[in-house]
């Protein structure tokens, strides 16, 4: 697992701390690609001249022209190239929200674009895959329907016989159509993300191989205050309100590690403001905000729901995760394997005309379904082992390419959203 | 109960039954010979008793005995054996004193038997005298004659040989179970005049069958008619023993069915005379001439020839699925089936694939493949002029000028004189 200190992130928003108004247009994509360094180590360009688009147009065909487009190139492409994401940065430039939240944005639309790609890159070579397997499983049935009727015709079977491998034939035909069709919807998201024509890139053949042992779940969820963009805009919020409703007289601290459980503080925390895992709260009667109190703790208690939902994000990511990685060690290790041993066990019979070709040819097309269901297990790893990369820095399950979305994520997506 | 089991070979096993016999002379149960090994064993010569002319049983032996008090005692122990069908294939089945079937037991005319039988199977037994009239209360029908004999128990059958003839014995008690799993064995009663009925070479086999899977050492118990391995004295070809005759002997075969079908047995080279039934020995007026004895299920027939014609006869069952080995029954007819274009897709599929059937299944006796686990080929054996393509019910009698006396030992191929054998066309 990546490795983040909370620290990392202060500094680069204490670089800008001096910035204008209009920050985001000068300095932000420095800042946002700062942000997401350890997360995404990426280059992130805003389009604003004929010669930045020329630059962009170039890397991005550089990136597609090779013989196979590697997942690191398609999130690099998505966010030179992405028009979604060009826009957001226009957006960030003219809203009124201070320079730190929109930081925050962007960084949550790069992560989530990047995480967006990843996932259509492995559904996309894993449907193209599956479709390979496909065309096999047809010929192994156009091979059984061909003998059946060359069988027939000279009287060694009957139409009956002939007609139900004719039929068996048909139907992965049909399959096969539903397989290409998967394999093209796969590819147009994929460049959707990309902003490019689905026909513009070649993919590999095969996803990579499944790691021999999972990554650990040790203290993941307890990173999460740290690392999540989302918990550190809201975060920001809970700041920001405190000094517009000019409170300092520390009387508690919320333990946003338990739950937003509010505690009187000790003698060490009474003159401090913000830690890592706790958030003050104040002498309400030092306002001159009658709503000082309802204010703050509205912020306050939706920095401490949405703590809650992303520690527990992260450990249903890392739950999926883990069954994923079993899933598909066991479809590969145990039923693809026992599905290979029949088929030798079958060839052996065959051997010994105990079962004719017939038997043989069904044989195979069984244990082309159980490579065909490994593929899926090992899309599902990957795709829950990306879920798992991104969670600790953005909300993934709720990926939305808008700016307002994440602005009001913990609200819109209800208690029960993840 | 049994005191020890003696492994016994070769011409040895007479004199090492005697040792057993006076080892354990004052035991109260006699000894129980075993043998682990399903190769020929020459004729038992009596060592006591009266006299009488023994047979050879296929792939077998005969069970010594001790006298005791003017009676002949045998001992037979009920038991899961593990039995070789032929070379490369071998059966988890029940049998009798570490072979399936059991071994033959001979004796003669006016004899008085008492036969031990202890029960080592994991369920209870019995054992019927296939044909021998005996007492009521001998007769081994469980729940009906006797209570069936428990796990662990041994019996005592005591009975007089009134009739000399051709008999079997094989368990009344779930005998589907029993029998399907391999028990029997034969049983001759010799006359008291071994010059009456006297043969040179008398032959004695059960014709039994077996459903194992390929790839599988059990049978299927539950099989009614479609067994896989015909066999004879649980043997399979090419694991059958020959019949090895010196010319000019008279032969007789002896054969007995268990299975749940007819066999015609049919002898090339010589017509013969059925000789005997289980009923007893048919009068030579009324012997018929035969060359394809058909043996009724749980019926015997003997029969009897003069060898005068050397060659090697084969001899087999006549029901052409008999002679073969585990087939796939179900396996479509391929014959003059075009496999141009598909073949070579079929083998990018699947690729130790090979064409075989479409011009017949001749292919299958020359070609050694790969088989599943303990499996025997369909059809295979080789003989002087190439494979023999059998399985199943099928063996070779070998007639020779100047084999000794006992001599059973298999003399290799007939050659055939020059001028008597068939020849390409040539014009």
């Amino acid at each position: 697992m990546k490795t983040r200190v909370f620290a990392q992130r202060l500094v680069a928003i204490a670089i800008l701390a001096w910035a204008p108004a209009a920050a985001f247009a000068h300095q932000g994509l420095q800042s946002v690609a700062a942000l997401v360094a350890p997360d995404v180590p990426t280059e992130l360009r805003w389009v604003r001249n004929a010669k930045d688009a020329q630059e962009v147009r170039g890397a991005v065909a550089k990136a597609l022209a090779a013989n196979s487009l590697t997942v690191h190139d398609a999130i690099k492409v998505a966010h030179l190239n992405n028009p979604g994401l060009q826009a957001a940065y226009n957006e960030l430039a003219i809203d009124k929200r201070p320079f730190e939240q929109d930081l925050y944005l962007a960084a949550q639309l790069v992560v989530r674009l990047a995480a967006e790609t990843a996932k259509a890159y492995i559904r996309a070579v894993a449907a193209g895959q599956i479709a390979d397997f496909v065309v096999q499983a047809r010929a192994a049935a156009d091979a059984e329907a061909d003998l059946a009727r060359r069988m027939a015709e000279i009287g060694n079977w009957s139409a009956l016989d002939y007609m139900r491998r004719q039929l068996a034939y048909a139907e992965v035909t049909a399959l096969l159509a539903r397989a290409e069709l998967a394999v093209g919807a796969a590819r147009e998201h994929l460049a959707r993300q990309m902003g490019v024509a689905a026909g513009a890139f070649s993919l590999a053949r095969t996803l990579p191989p499944v790691p021999e042992r999972p990554a650990r779940a040790d203290g993941l969820d307890t990173r999460t205050f740290a690392e999540r963009f989302d918990l550190q805009a809201l975060r920001y919020e809970v700041e920001t309100q405190r000094g517009v409703l000019g409170l300092s007289r520390v009387t508690g601290i919320v333990d946003l590690m338990q739950a937003g459980s509010l505690r009187a503080p000790n003698a060490d925390e009474a003159s401090m403001m913000f830690q890592e895992n706790t958030v003050p709260v104040f002498d309400w009667s030092e306002s001159t905000d009658p709503l000082a109190e309802y204010t703050y703790m509205n912020a306050v208690h939706r920095l401490a729901d949405a703590v809650v939902a992303a520690r527990s994000q992260i450990r249903a990511a890392y739950g999926a995760y883990r069954t994923a990685f079993d899933l598909s060690h066991h479809q590969r290790g145990e039923i693809l394997a026992l599905r290979k041993r029949m088929g030798e066990e079958s060839l052996l019979r065959n051997n010994g005309m105990l079962n004719s070709v017939f038997d043989l040819l069904g044989e195979r097309r069984e244990e082309i379904a159980a490579v065909i269901a490994t593929i899926e297990a090992d899309r599902d790893f990957f795709l829950a082992e990306t879920a798992l990369r991104y969670t600790p820095a953005v909300d993934v399950a709720g990926i939305v390419l808008s700016v307002d979305q994440t602005e009001a994520a913990p609200h819109s997506h209800g208690p029960s959203g993840h | 109960m049994v005191s020890r089991r003696e492994a016994i070979s070769g011409i040895g096993a007479a004199l090492l039954g005697v040792a057993a016999v006076a080892r354990s002379v004052l035991a109260q149960v006699p000894d129980a010979p075993s043998r682990d090994s399903p190769a020929f064993q020459p004729p038992l010569m009596p060592p006591n008793g009266p006299p009488y002319n023994p047979v050879v049983t296929l792939n077998g032996w005969t069970l010594p005995w001790r006298m005791k008090d003017g009676w002949k005692e045998f001992h037979l122990v009920a038991e899961p054996v593990i039995r070789e069908l032929a070379p490369g294939m071998k059966a988890n089945l029940w049998g009798y004193n570490g072979q399936s079937p059991g071994p033959t037991i001979e004796c003669v005319e006016g004899d008085r038997l008492r036969i031990f039988v202890t029960n080592k199977l994991p369920e209870h037994t019995t054992v019927h005298w296939h044909g021998v009239i005996v007492p009521n209360g001998m007769d081994g029908v469980g729940g009906l004659t006797q209570p069936q004999i428990p796990v662990g128990k041994t019996f005592v059958y005591e009975f007089e040989a009134r009739h000399s003839g051709t008999f079997m014995y094989h368990p009344h008690a779930d005998e589907l179970v029993q029998m399907a799993m391999g028990m029997m064995g034969f049983f001759v009663v010799h006359p008291r005049d071994p010059t009456q009925h006297r043969v040179d070479r008398d032959f004695v086999f059960i014709t039994n069958a077996y459903d194992i899977d390929p790839g599988a050492k059990t049978p299927r118990i539950n099989t009614m008619t479609d067994f896989n391995l015909w066999s004879w004295n649980s043997r399979v070809f090419p694991g059958i023993d020959h019949l090895a005759v010196r010319r000019g002997d008279r032969a007789r075969i002896r054969i007995g069915n268990l299975t749940m079908t007819n066999h015609p047995l049919h002898l090339h080279g010589y017509n013969f005379r059925v000789t005997c039934a289980d009923g007893g020995w048919v009068p030579p007026g009324a012997q018929w001439p035969e060359t394809t004895v058909d043996v009724p299920v749980g019926a015997m027939r003997a029969v009897e020839f003069e060898a005068t014609a050397p060659g090697d006869c084969a001899f087999h069952c006549h029901k052409s699925h008999h002679a073969m080995n585990a087939m796939g029954h179900d396996v479509p007819t391929m014959i003059g089936v075009d496999h141009r274009g598909v073949g070579r897709r079929i083998v990018s599929l699947i690729p130790d694939y090979m064409i075989m059937g479409e011009r017949g299944m001749a292919d299958m006796g020359e070609m050694e493949m790969p088989l599943p686990d303990n499996t025997l080929p369909m059809m295979t054996g080789f003989g002087p002029f190439g494979p023999l393509e059998m399985g199943g019910m099928f063996t070779v009698l070998k007639v020779r000028d100047g084999l000794a006396r006992d001599d059973y030992r298999d003399p290799g191929w007939y050659a055939q004189p020059p001028g008597t054998a068939v020849r390409e066309w040539t014009g």
